[in-house]
């Protein structure tokens, strides 16, 4: 998007002889970047620790590095597989996204706790953050198990879904995947998919509605591929974040200098997360 | 003072002349006429209708004279009776030829004259027309070329009033609010230039009956037309043309002015396609069309009604594909309706209501039939506004009421997803914002040389809050010559922009998306002028210092590159602060048949929100324009615009670092993009922009015109292909990161011609 943009706003002043040439330039920092979401209903801590190099891409970085609140410190370890407890879906090789560190917590994070991270960087340098966790989103509509007809990319599945956070600064709503179901039975090992994914952000706006439409549903079994279904369940999910992932989530692909309130010494995020779900029930008209 | 004023009129022992001053022969009122009794040093500026007020004059005969811009000076005798008043229009004969018009468009104004404090900048349509324009006369980019307004770039005409945003000038049309009057993205204004009377430009220190706005008005006030015969101006040009006429209507009913202008670039297109030429048409059209109804000359109440259509979007017709058509379309329309009586020189009512509107749509279908509509923007206005003015000897007393209703419904960038999302974010909101103003001021004469005003707005927001905004100016003649001048006031904005100015896409479009401001927190501004004016002969020399402050702005999380910046900020709850303070220098010098016009201006601005103080991309420190229209032979015309300013601000990348997305349905990252860390924002500066504009024009008078004139053009903007730069953004090029700069305008030669018959 942005290389086109900038493709179109070269072209006819290039043409014109009016273009400027460019200007070579020296990056003058070296960039750590850390990822890392406290969630409230997951004892289960991912946290990424990574340097740019120059040209794109990143190289991992050793660092000890230690999450805590109140006497409850954790201290994280090297992960460099791609199961369930990885920093990374399992799309993604571990050699090629590397720095992603793991620990599990005695328990899972409380609403309101706050949560430190404290980074002693191989080599030099020193990383702090700090998040409080919110509290889940109270989820007021749709109603558990409400079922919507669509008609595949004709007729979409509309609903509304209301929820209410006590101060979340950034909220997300979004339809995740889910299973399918044929003639009332529960499809084992199937996922769900729906079309298109929408996903919506509430920035500002801790209470609220958001109207959401699905244009349609693929279901798979595996490797299999495609199976047949008349009905899917799918999770509609809101998750309330903290203002550390907020101020995060607002930025694209660049970031400035100042821009870290919450985490010193890194670019990126340590932040939390809470989550609610319920399922509704779509159904095709076919 | 207002009682003892008011006392003082009761006592009937002076007289008023007024009237109104009209061109001849075509008695239209003429905009901003100097109207003064010599012998006894008394003058008048005419508002922009041409109607003035010499009150406190003593009885006997007096002769009053006119003079205004591009037309002869005429005097006429009034019998004064003790505590009588007696109505005198003026005329004043046009002068005939078009540049010659053009040629003293500039005179220089003389200090003393306009009302108390700084005064405006009028514009009129021949200095609209003589400057080298971006294929058409644009009356935006004229006002432009004032060292208060500044533009974003090239290919923006949106007015950047004294460190404001565009959505900080009420810009009007016969009084009315007008929601962007832009063609093509902003590119040009939408208002044919040849429908204008007069544009008054106001960057600060505004009276209490100006509207609610934080940074200045810009008036435009359109052409009654003709009462003594049909005239028709226009002209064709490499975009469109436009043609306009005005008359009387039939039985001394009135005048009437017409004036409408289309593209044709979708024809040329589509005939390119017939030949064979092209494969597809471009079915993009602009039309703007301009309608004024006004009463009879000479009348003791006049009335006008006027409407305004610009209409502009891709249609694509059904046939263009089988399966899949759009129609894009967005415009705007207003209609204004405005009666103003003159009571015994004594009293002046004006009403007007008017009501505007901007919308936009893009409706994607498939055979005809509409599936899905991604953009749905709408924006209204409905006002109405009452005043009454009081004139005594030295005194003028202005009470009126305003009322605005504003209704706003958004529902644009549905559907977009992913980084498109991200810089389009999908807003969907209805409000409205309804206030009722009252004003009152006292213009008053203190002695012969001090000159001052006071007033009032009280702005009470519908179901929220109440805004005290004291206004205030002086003007000291300190000589006939020379004139010292200050104003402050205090403003008010009930609607906020979405625009996030830090963005690219604002660099480049003009158009504004406004929504309400809690009416409990409207936008607030105060500001404070001070200027010295001076003028001898064929030179005038204006000097303005001010400082603003600005609160409750829609700011937009700062980003590095403003490529990466979205389009709109997606929340007004976030706001922010701003501040701009300058010199500001305005020279004018007339040596025979050329003018020559300087702007300089030295501003300091800056934007404080989320912790951070920063320049506004839009911003300049320093500005300089020059201009000079001169005659080339007998009936030729040579107009050079020379603009050099600093660079504007950008952010130095200082690092590059990896960026991961978050899934909260699985706790797990997946890897992003490798993103640019920005150093302070906008603490670095782009190279200077300089661009030369030149316009060539020789007027003919063929014996087919009928004493008509055809006046040919040739101009070129950019003539020096100066590299202007648009913006900055890092790039990994061959031998490592290389800053690419994005251009200006380049070299555009256009050409056409105008009439006028």
């Amino acid at each position: 998007m942005r290389r086109h943009v900038l493709a179109l706003a070269l072209l006819p002043a290039a043409a014109a002889g009016c273009l400027r040439e460019p200007d070579p330039f020296e990056y003058t920092e070296i960039a750590l970047s850390v990822h890392g979401v406290v969630r409230a209903d997951d004892r289960g801590l991912r946290l990424t620790l990574m340097r740019g190099v120059q040209g794109g891409g990143a190289e991992p970085v050793d660092a000890e590095i230690t999450v805590s609140s109140g006497a409850t410190a954790v201290t994280l370890a090297p992960h460099d597989g791609t199961d369930p407890d990885g920093c990374y879906g399992p799309e993604y090789p571990p050699q090629a996204f590397p720095g992603c560190y793991t620990g599990t917590l005695p328990q899972a994070p409380a609403p309101g706790s706050r949560w430190q991270l404290a980074a002693d960087v191989a080599g030099g340098g020193t990383i702090t953050g700090s998040t409080v966790v919110p509290a889940p989103p109270a989820l007021l509509s749709p109603a558990a198990g409400t079922r919507l007809f669509f008609r595949r990319w004709e007729q979409p599945a509309e609903f509304d879904v209301a929820w209410q956070t006590p101060n979340a600064p950034r909220v997300e709503i979004r339809v995740d995947e889910g299973v399918a179901f044929q003639g009332g039975a529960r499809l084992a090992g199937s996922s769900c998919f729906v079309a298109h994914r929408q996903v919506e952000a509430a920035v500002g706006q801790p209470s609220g509605t958001r109207h959401m439409y699905v244009d349609d549903v693929y279901c798979y079994n595996g490797p299999g591929g495609e199976i047949q279904w008349d009905s899917a369940a799918v999770p509609v999910m809101v998750t309330a974040f903290d203002s550390a992932y907020a101020e995060f989530a607002l930025h694209g692909s660049s970031v400035t200098k100042k821009r870290n309130a919450s985490l010193q010494g890194a670019y990126g995020v340590f932040g939390s997360a809470a989550s609610a779900r319920r399922e509704i029930i779509l159904i095709p008209n076919r | 003072m207002i009682l003892a004023s008011l006392l003082l009129v009761l006592q009937g022992t002076t007289g008023t002349v007024h009237g109104t001053v009209r061109a001849h022969p075509s008695g239209e009122p003429v905009p901003h006429a100097t109207v003064e009794v010599a012998a006894l040093n008394r003058r008048a500026v005419a508002d922009a209708r041409g109607y003035y007020v010499i009150a406190g004059l003593p009885a006997g005969e007096h002769r009053v004279r006119a003079r205004a811009v591009g037309h002869d000076s005429a005097s006429a005798v009034a019998s004064l009776a003790a505590g009588g008043s007696v109505r005198l229009d003026l005329q004043v004969a046009a002068r005939a030829l078009v540049l010659e018009a053009v040629e003293v468009a500039a005179a220089p104004p003389q200090p003393g004259l306009e009302a108390a404090g700084p005064a405006a900048t009028h514009i009129d349509a021949g200095t609209i027309k003589a400057l080298p324009a971006v294929g058409e006369p644009d009356a935006f980019r004229a006002i432009q070329t004032l060292p208060s307004v500044a533009a974003a770039s090239d290919f923006s005409t949106a007015l950047y009033l004294r460190g404001g945003t565009p959505d900080q000038t009420l810009v009007t049309l016969d009084g009315t609010p007008l929601f962007n009057p832009y063609h093509l993205g902003g590119l040009f204004s939408a208002i044919d230039p040849d429908a204008l009377a007069t544009v008054d430009v106001v960057p600060g220190a505004l009276p209490a009956r100006a509207g609610d706005r934080l940074s200045g008005a810009v008036h435009m006030h359109t052409r009654d037309g003709g009462s003594d015969r049909w005239r028709s101006t226009g002209g064709i040009s490499l975009i469109s043309s436009r043609i306009g006429l005005d008359g009387p209507l039939p039985r001394g009913m009135g005048t009437m002015l017409f004036s409408v202008r289309r593209t044709y670039l979708d024809a040329a297109a589509q005939a390119a396609k017939g030949a064979g030429l092209i494969d597809t048409g471009f079915p993009f059209a602009f039309t703007d069309a301009h309608l004024k109804l006004s009463s009879p000359a000479g009348g003791a109440s006049q009335w006008s009604v006027s409407g305004y259509l610009n209409d502009e979007g891709f249609k694509t017709p059904d046939s263009w594909t089988d399966d899949e058509n759009l129609r894009w379309a967005w415009g705007t329309r207003a209609l204004s309706a405005r009666w103003r009586r003159a009571l015994g020189g004594r009293w002046l009512v004006d009403a007007r209501a008017g009501a505007s509107d901007f919308s936009g749509e893009l409706t994607v279908g498939s055979l005809g039939q509409p599936v899905e509509r991604p953009l749905d923007s709408s924006m209204r206005n409905f006002m109405a506004a009452l005043e009454a003015t009081r004139y005594t000897e030295a005194h003028r007393l202005s009470a009126g009421v305003e009322v605005n209703a504003y209704r706003f419904s958004h529902d644009v960038f549905r559907g977009s997803e992913g980084d498109l999302a991200r810089l389009l974010p999908h807003i969907d909101r209805t409000d409205e914002s309804n206030s009722v103003a009252l004003h009152l001021t006292d213009e008053w004469r203190a002695s012969e040389r001090l000159s001052g005003r006071v007033g009032v707005r009280v702005l009470q927001v519908m179901d929220g809050a109440t805004l005290l905004q004291p206004r205030a100016a002086a003007r000291f003649g300190v000589s006939p010559e020379l004139a010292l001048t200050a104003g402050a006031g205090r403003y008010a904005q009930t609607l906020r922009s979405l625009r996030d100015e830090e963005s690219l896409f604002t660099a480049i479009f003009a158009f504004d998306m406004l929504v309400a401001a809690p009416p409990d927190r409207p936008s607030t501004s105060e500001d404070v002028t001070l200027g010295v004016e001076w003028a001898r002969g064929g030179t005038a020399l204006r000097a303005d210092l001010f400082a603003r402050r600005l609160s409750g702005l829609t700011i937009g999380v700062p980003e590095g590159d403003p490529m990466d910046t979205p389009l709109l900020v997606a929340s007004d709850s976030l706001t922010g602060t701003g501040t701009a303070r300058g010199i500001e220098l305005h020279a004018t010098h007339r040596r025979g048949r050329r003018t020559f016009t300087l702007a300089y201006a030295y501003a300091e601005a800056s934007r404080t929100a989320f912790g951070e103080t920063f320049e506004p991309r839009f911003h300049r420190p320093h500005s300089l324009d020059m201009s000079m229209i001169s005659p080339l032979g007998r009936r030729g015309q040579l107009s050079l615009r020379f603009q050099w300013a600093s660079g504007q601000a950008f952010t130095p990348a200082v690092s590059q670092t990896p960026r991961l997305a978050y899934d909260p349905a699985t706790g797990t990252w997946r890897p992003s993009e490798t993103i640019t860390v920005f150093g302070e924002h906008n603490s670095g500066r782009l190279p200077a922009y300089r661009r030369l504009d030149v316009s060539v024009k020789r007027t003919f008078y063929p014996r087919f015109a009928r004493g008509g004139a055809i006046t040919p053009y040739f101009q070129v903007v950019n003539a020096m292909a100066s590299r202007n730069v648009l913006f900055a953004t890092p790039e990994w090029g061959e031998n490592g990161p290389e800053i690419q700069y994005g251009p200006q305008l380049p070299t555009i030669p256009t050409f056409g011609f105008e009439w006028t018959f």
